[in-house]
């Protein structure tokens, strides 16, 4: 499922199936048994919950992978990252701490990375989409 | 304004430098001191490791494999080059010292202390050493590598980790800044406290040392 670059997102997005983003999305993100690519457009701001998440595009949160998260060249992450693999190619932005000690977090557990270095607007709960 | 910006002042308007492909080299280099940090780390269950230059993805996963540790990621670059720009050399050490206070509220076991104290005047690099004594915790270690040759330049050099001991070299270009040198004794003052645990001069000039807190 892909959720287009006109898409804009505020609240909390979870589903079971593999989804990539080119929109904006604020709030959280979880999709716990699947994979969840950012794609190049995206700018997310967002806890961000997954079994892999790739990253191409913008991540102002913390990211929180079961099994691997994946910065690409042009991505730009800034938060903090819990995976039990992680990769950030050369070209990659990013500010924030890699716990791999542990795999990721459980959503739910905002407490699981110690230092946010960049901490997402609180929002409303509920999902809105707005279409421009 | 201090000497060491004069030459990035001169580039005019603080806009990004050109960057020439031809400043980018690469090499191989042997690291001794480099095992010993590594196996000062994985006797401690689930280190935290600090790297205050810009991320290298390959020594995430090397360290990440090898220590299953935690990083934290401080670019000091950053600061560096925010300084430059804005040319307020003077407020560089202040800089550091916040960041650095950033990630204070928790000790770490291991520093990576690469490329980064050449590019500070003397104020700032015994301020930023201090604030790096105060957050490594006992027994905690710290591997740096500074330059022994004062010069002017546009490059900086990113260390990307092959093996316990190979480390590969790869200068790309960057904000026009001198280097400072920094000598044995230096390094030892600045660091005082701090017990040198290896110390060695590479082919590239480079003193290689590793520090380790009581």
């Amino acid at each position: 499922m892909n959720i287009g670059k006109s898409v804009v997102i505020k609240g909390e997005l979870s589903g079971s199936e593999d989804l990539t983003i080119e929109g904006q999305v604020e709030g959280k993100i979880e999709l716990r048994q699947n994979l969840l690519t950012i794609g190049p457009n995206a700018k997310i701001k967002a806890q961000v919950f997954a079994k892999t998440v790739v990253v191409e595009g913008q991540v102002h949160g913390n990211i929180s992978a079961g099994e691997r998260i994946d910065i690409r060249d042009k991505g730009v992450v800034e938060g903090n990252l819990a995976a039990p693999r992680v990769a950030i190619a050369d070209g990659a932005h990013f500010r924030g701490s890699i716990d791999m000690q542990g795999g990721g977090a459980k959503a739910g557990d905002s407490t699981a990375e110690a230092r946010p270095a960049s901490t997402p607007t609180p929002i409303s709960a509920g999902p809105t989409a707005v279409a421009r | 304004m201090s000497p060491l910006f004069h030459w990035a002042a001169k580039k005019g308007d603080g806009a990004a430098p050109e960057r020439p492909a031809s400043l980018i080299t690469e090499s191989l280099s042997t690291s001794r001191a480099l095992p010993k940090f590594i196996a000062a780390l994985s006797h401690q269950s689930a280190p935290v490791l600090l790297d205050l230059g810009p991320v290298v993805g390959t020594n995430v996963s090397f360290f990440g494999d090898r220590l299953g540790c935690k990083m934290l990621i401080e670019d000091l670059h950053e600061e560096i080059e925010a300084s430059i720009r804005e040319r307020a050399p003077e407020s560089l050490a202040g800089r550091l010292k916040d960041r650095i206070a950033g990630v204070a509220a928790s000790p770490v076991d291991g520093i990576l202390c690469w490329d980064l104290f050449n590019y500070l005047d003397r104020t700032a690099a015994r301020e930023l050493a201090a604030s790096l004594r105060a957050i490594l915790r006992p027994k905690g270690v710290l591997h740096g590598l500074f330059g022994t040759v004062a010069q002017p330049g546009a490059t900086r050099t990113r260390f990307i980790v092959q093996s316990d001991t190979a480390m590969k070299c790869r200068t790309e270009p960057w904000v026009p800044v001198t280097r400072q040198a920094f000598q044995t004794g230096e390094i030892t003052r600045m660091f005082e406290g701090l017990t040198v645990v290896e110390s060695v001069l590479l082919q590239s000039k480079t003193r290689e040392t590793l520090l380790r807190k009581p």
